[in-house]
Parts: structure tokens; sequence; C-alpha cells
């Protein structure tokens, strides 16, 4: 473990094995470290980590993947950042047609949120039958995104196959 | 897909396999389909408000309106992908030659043309028709009509800004956005203190100011008691208190006198002077001095009260002209609603029978013995009688016409009364008002009924008419017994008024 060094925050750094996802640093994230993978200290004690999140259009809803994420629970002292090998999904594609709006609930307020869309690459970086790994290229397309109490939403303004 | 939300907690990062298909595939392909997909989002409970209606633009289809989760939609269900195609192409959006109506949404999906009613007021049902079919093709907004003038407002800030601050007041701009409930909802407002007062102004889009003022005088509990109400243009100043008094002379030096004057407002001690120093009761007159410049009719009336030791009945004020009246207690503006700093009035004083046969009469002498007639002859007094008023001139209008029908009839009833010698006075000076006031009305219409005078030049002769018939009243020497007296204290109304003239009718005590 060793401290994040983010200002105001006492969060610890700590690797955690998701799944059976490998231990490859996304580059793009704040906190890169090279430090071996440790067993997961966040599952000890109470810490629940980030809660679970969906996605929905029309009737159909998907849970979607967790991924890089820095957190702390409510009323603790102490957090915790973990970073994953990739961008994280549930197997299960939303199908919507184009220009559909798909919205995504979220148990808790969000203050800022932010959606890039990729084409997706022919084949996952990791499979552990549960969850899906993937390294797109490039950055690829920022979606605007309309924050509402509990939940945000945005357009799927992309081309068809996307 | 990557997804990276910011939440209280921290910094989470999501991903989400989403498959765009092909645009308008899987699209619903009658309104059945459309509408089981809107209750699997969970907007069921159909209900249908009309059978089939068309719209000119969609050809060879017609739709049910249909209300669903509270939005109201029509589903056009059209042969072809390329008939809705066809559809939209009719809009002037798109080239055609017609304006779809306000406040809608459309969307085109597959073969069906589905339309949201009333879009401004249904995001969120918006926003599940685009999860089903994509976002909609055109929507249209809601004319909102015209709405206030920042303009006006400020020009009105600055100019009352500028006579308080030349009258030695510091004056701020509050930056808080202020409605009342007598205010149409998206009035724009401006609030100002100064010293320890404040004051409102308004910018109204489309002014109703009688309408605003008749709420103020009429609307329980009333909502400026202690107020003071300024109109300038399109704008509306407010002081809301009675404690801004020292506000209220430099306001009016900058625009005018005052529209409305709460019953509680005041601006100093109110000064009752009777004539020959001693108050009268029945028909009085005095001097009211006000030196802080400025009371309510309610606050004269209270401090005449005070000083008489008598009722206030009317307050009549001879202003341009014209005869203003005050009636304490009846919440209709006769045109005296405030007194400057210093006024000459004719009083009626309650406390004794014949001053309330005449503070009756000074209203009411008007009401003929029919009483089919007198709401008409009310009506008539009503609109006449408010000279200072915004008048509605189709009621105006229809009040002369109903008028010209019911005086003469009412003036061959009174004649067929045979009055006793003690009434003979009050007898003909009603019957001379009701002979007059029917000649007025029946020269103020031509042959096709139409009104031939203005308003203005109908009051200006209507005026001395009423004056003729209270001089002659007032000039009744008689005793009525105490039932009839009490008859017109409890309930001073037009048949009050005709029972005591068919009491007196039937009486020989003078």
């Amino acid at each position: 473990m060793r401290n994040s060094g983010w200002p105001g925050r006492a969060f610890v750094q700590v690797w955690r094995r998701r799944g059976a996802v490998a231990a490859v640093v996304v580059a793009a994230l704040a906190l890169v470290t090279t430090a071996p993978l440790a067993p997961s200290h966040a599952q000890e004690g109470d810490f629940t980590g980030p809660p679970p999140a969906t996605a929905y259009a029309g009737s159909v809803t998907v849970p979607l993947g967790l991924g890089t994420y820095c957190w702390t629970d409510p009323g603790a002292e102490v957090g915790l950042c973990a970073d994953t090998i990739g961008i994280v999904t549930d197997p299960t594609a939303l199908t919507v047609p184009v220009g559909s709006l798909v919205t995504v609930a979220y148990p808790s307020g969000i203050t800022e949120a932010f959606v890039r869309a990729s084409p997706l690459p022919g084949e996952p970086i990791q499979d552990d039958g549960a969850t899906l790994a993937w390294a797109p290229e490039g950055e690829g397309q920022e979606l605007a995104v309309h924050l509402r109490p509990g939940a945000f939403g945005f357009f799927a303004d992309l081309a068809a196959g996307q | 897909m990557s997804i990276r939300l910011f939440v209280p907690e921290g910094d989470v990062s999501y991903g989400l396999i989403l498959d765009v298909s092909a645009d308008g595939q899987g699209s619903p392909a009658n309104a059945n389909e459309f509408l089981t997909l809107l209750a699997e989002a969970g907007f069921g409970g159909v209900e249908i408000l009309e059978i089939a209606l068309m719209r000119d633009w969609i050809p060879d289809a017609f739709s049910p309106r249909y209300i669903v989760g509270g939005a109201t939609l029509e589903i056009f269900a059209l042969a072809t992908p390329a008939a809705v195609a066809a559809a939209l192409g009719n809009l002037d959006v798109n080239g055609g030659d017609v304006t779809p109506a306000e406040d809608i949404a459309i969307w085109g999906a597959g073969s069906l043309l589905v339309i949201l009613l009333n879009a401004s007021d249904q995001g969120e049902f918006q926003a599940v028709i685009a999860t089903l079919v994509g976002p909609p093709h055109l929507v249209t907004t809601e004319d909102l009509g015209p709405q206030p003038d920042p303009a006006a407002l400020a020009q009105t800030v600055d100019t009352v800004r500028a006579a308080l601050v030349a009258a030695g007041f510091e004056v701020m701009l509050e930056p808080v956005a202020v409605n009342r409930l007598f205010l149409p909802s998206n009035a724009l407002s401006q609030v100002l203190s100064a010293d320890w007062a404040t004051v409102e102004v308004y910018a109204l889009a489309e002014p109703d100011f009688q309408g605003v003022l008749d709420e103020l005088s009429s609307v329980e509990p009333l909502p400026l008691r202690e107020g003071i109400v300024w109109v300038s243009g399109s704008t509306l100043v407010i002081l809301p208190a009675s404690d801004q008094a020292g506000l209220v002379p430099a306001v009016i030096g900058a625009l005018g006198t005052p529209v409305f004057v709460g019953p509680e407002a005041s601006t100093g001690p109110i000064i009752v002077t009777p004539n020959g120093g001693v108050c009268v009761v029945g028909l009085t007159a005095l001097v009211v001095e006000v030196p802080g410049g400025f009371a309510s009719a309610a606050a004269v009336a209270d401090a005449i009260e005070n000083e008489c030791g008598s009722t206030v009945e009317r307050i009549w004020l001879l202003q341009g002209g014209e005869w203003l009246l005050f009636v304490p207690g009846i919440p209709i503006d006769f045109g005296l609603t405030a007194f400057g700093p210093i006024s000459a009035v004719l009083v009626v004083l309650g406390g004794g029978d014949r001053e309330m046969l005449i503070a009756s009469a000074w209203t009411k002498a008007f009401c003929p013995p029919a009483t089919a007639a007198t709401r008409d002859i009310d009506a008539l007094l009503l609109t006449a009688l408010a000279p200072n008023k915004v008048v509605d001139l189709a009621g105006f209008g229809s009040a002369v016409r109903k008028a010209a029908a019911s005086l003469p009839d009412a003036g061959a009833a009174l004649a067929a009364l045979a009055p006793p010698d003690g009434a003979r006075a009050f007898h003909q000076a009603w019957g001379d008002f009701l002979g007059d006031a029917a000649d007025l009305v029946r020269d103020s219409l031509d042959a096709s009924g139409a009104l031939r005078r203005s308003h203005s030049d109908f009051s200006t002769e209507f005026t001395p008419l009423i004056s003729a018939a209270v001089r002659n009243l007032v000039a009744l020497e008689v005793d009525l017994p105490a039932g009839i007296s009490a008859a017109l204290q409890n309930e001073p109304s037009c048949d009050s008024f005709r029972v005591a003239f068919e009491a007196l009718r039937t009486t020989t005590r003078v």
C-alpha cells in the first residue's frame, strides 16, 4: 500500500484483482503504478467499493462492468483506488436503434459523467466468463450526457454497428 | 463504451457494450406495437380520447388520440416508410407548405408517424419515445406570447431610484427576484431597498392592471392591507408596508397618484375638521388634512368616525368635476380610494332614521319599485359611476341597453304607485331621476342598439342626473317609522329600499 497523494483525501492505493483480469496498468490513469498484484485488502473489513450500475434503453437493462476507480465508503477515513486492465463490460450488449436515449441508473449522487464510445475491437483482451475487458484503439468519441438525480442519459448518436 | 462517473465518494469507470442497430430497424409496425413498447417502458394505461382524427399533411391515414401516462399522443400508421417521409416533406421545415402546430414533437419510425402533443410538458415522455424509435424528427415550441419588457422594468427602477436618492435615501438594488400571487407568474421584478424600507418594481407582459386592482380590493384576506401601488407604463411599483410611509412623497413625485392604497396605509396622522366645528349626524361637510401627504379612504373614514363619534356611511369628494364615492365596508371601487394633503368632503354620518334613508338613497335611489329591473340598473350605475376605472365597453354597452329597456318599465311602475302626501317629494325625486335616466340611455343608443356615446360622455351627462336626484332626496323631510329604518339599516339594498317605499306609500305620518 502507499499513499495516493491526492490533495484533501486520504486514499490508500492498493492493487485489487478483479475477476480474472490481468494486471496490466491502464496507461491513461493518473495513478500509474508498477506495484505487483496483491491480495485484495479492499475486500476485507467493511469496504464495499463502488456500487453496481446499470444502463437501460426502453425495457432492456444491462449491468455495467466495473473498471478503474478510486473510492471511499461514506463515513470511512480511508479509501481505495484500483486499476483494471481495460474497459470492463458485461458480456451482454445493450442493443438500441440509432439515436436512442440510453440511461444509466446510479445509486449515488453523480456530479459529473463522461461517456466515450469506441468501435469494439474484434476480441476482448480478457474474458473470464462473467466479464470482458477491452482495449479499444484511440480515444473514441465523447458523447454528450444529461445529468439528472440518480441517473444520467446520453443519446446513442452513433452510426449503426458501434 | 467507457463511462466515467464522479460522485462524492470518488470516481468510477464502467464499461458497456452498446450495439447500435440500423436506423428504423426494429421500429414498431403499428400503433399497438408502439403502445406495447411504451407499456414495457413503464407508460401503460392507454385511454382513447378521440376515435379518429386526420391531419391534412398526413394523407390517407388517421389516428385515435391516445392518453398514455398523462401524455397525449397520435400514432398514424402509414403504408410504407416512404409515405412517412413524404408526409414529413409536407412540413415547411422540409420545404413543404404546412406549418406544424405549436408545442408538439414528431417522430417518423418505419411506417409510423408519432405526434406528441404538449411536448414542452412531456420531457421525460419525449426521452422515452426517443429511446424506442430514436430522436424526434421535429419539435416545435409553444408560443408563450408577449413577455415582460426588461427595459421598461429598468426604466421604472431608475426613475424610482433617482427620486428616492434625490429625497435623501440611500438606495440599493437587492439581488433577489420576487413575485406576488396577484401578479402573472412571468412578471419581472426588481427590489430596491431605501434605508430601512423596500420597494418592489414589476414589469408585466400584458398588464391587466384593472384585474390586479380588483383582486387587491376584493380578495380575502386583502393582499396589501398596508401597501400602496403605482402604475407606470407596463410596470407596477409596490410599497408593501406602512412603515415605508416616508418614501411615499418621493414616489408620488416620480410616478404620480397611486392607483391603490391599502385600507391600513397612511403616511401619518389624519386631521378631521368639521365645518362649524361640530359633526352633524346625516349629511355634513368636513375638511380632511393628511400632513404626510397621503391616506387611504378607509383610514380617513376611521379618522372621521373617531373625530365625530358616529359611523361613516358614505364619503363624497368632488374632484375634477366628478363626484367620487367611498362606501366603508363595501368592496366596490366607486372612484374614491385615497386622500391627498387636504380635501373638502361631504360625509353621511350614521345615527338617525332620516340619515339612514338618505344614506341608502345616495346609492339606491335609482332602484325602481319593479324588482325585475333593479339588477339592470345596478349594472348601469356600476359602469357609469366608475369614471376612474378601466371600463369594459362591452359590459357598459350591455348595461345601457338593458337599462334602456328597464327604465321605462320602472318609471311606469313608479307612476302607478300613489304616494301618500308625506312621500310625494320622495316619489317626485325618484320619478324625475328615472325619467331623465331613461331619456339619456335611450338617446345613447342608435336604432340598431349600438352605443352613440362614449363611456366618458355618458358619465359626464349621467352624473348631474344623479346629483339632482340626490339633492332632492336630501331635501326630504320624512320621519320614518322605526321598522322601516331598521329594514334600511340592516340591508340597504334595492329591495329593502323598495320595502321602505311601500311602507312610506301606506303611512300617513309625515
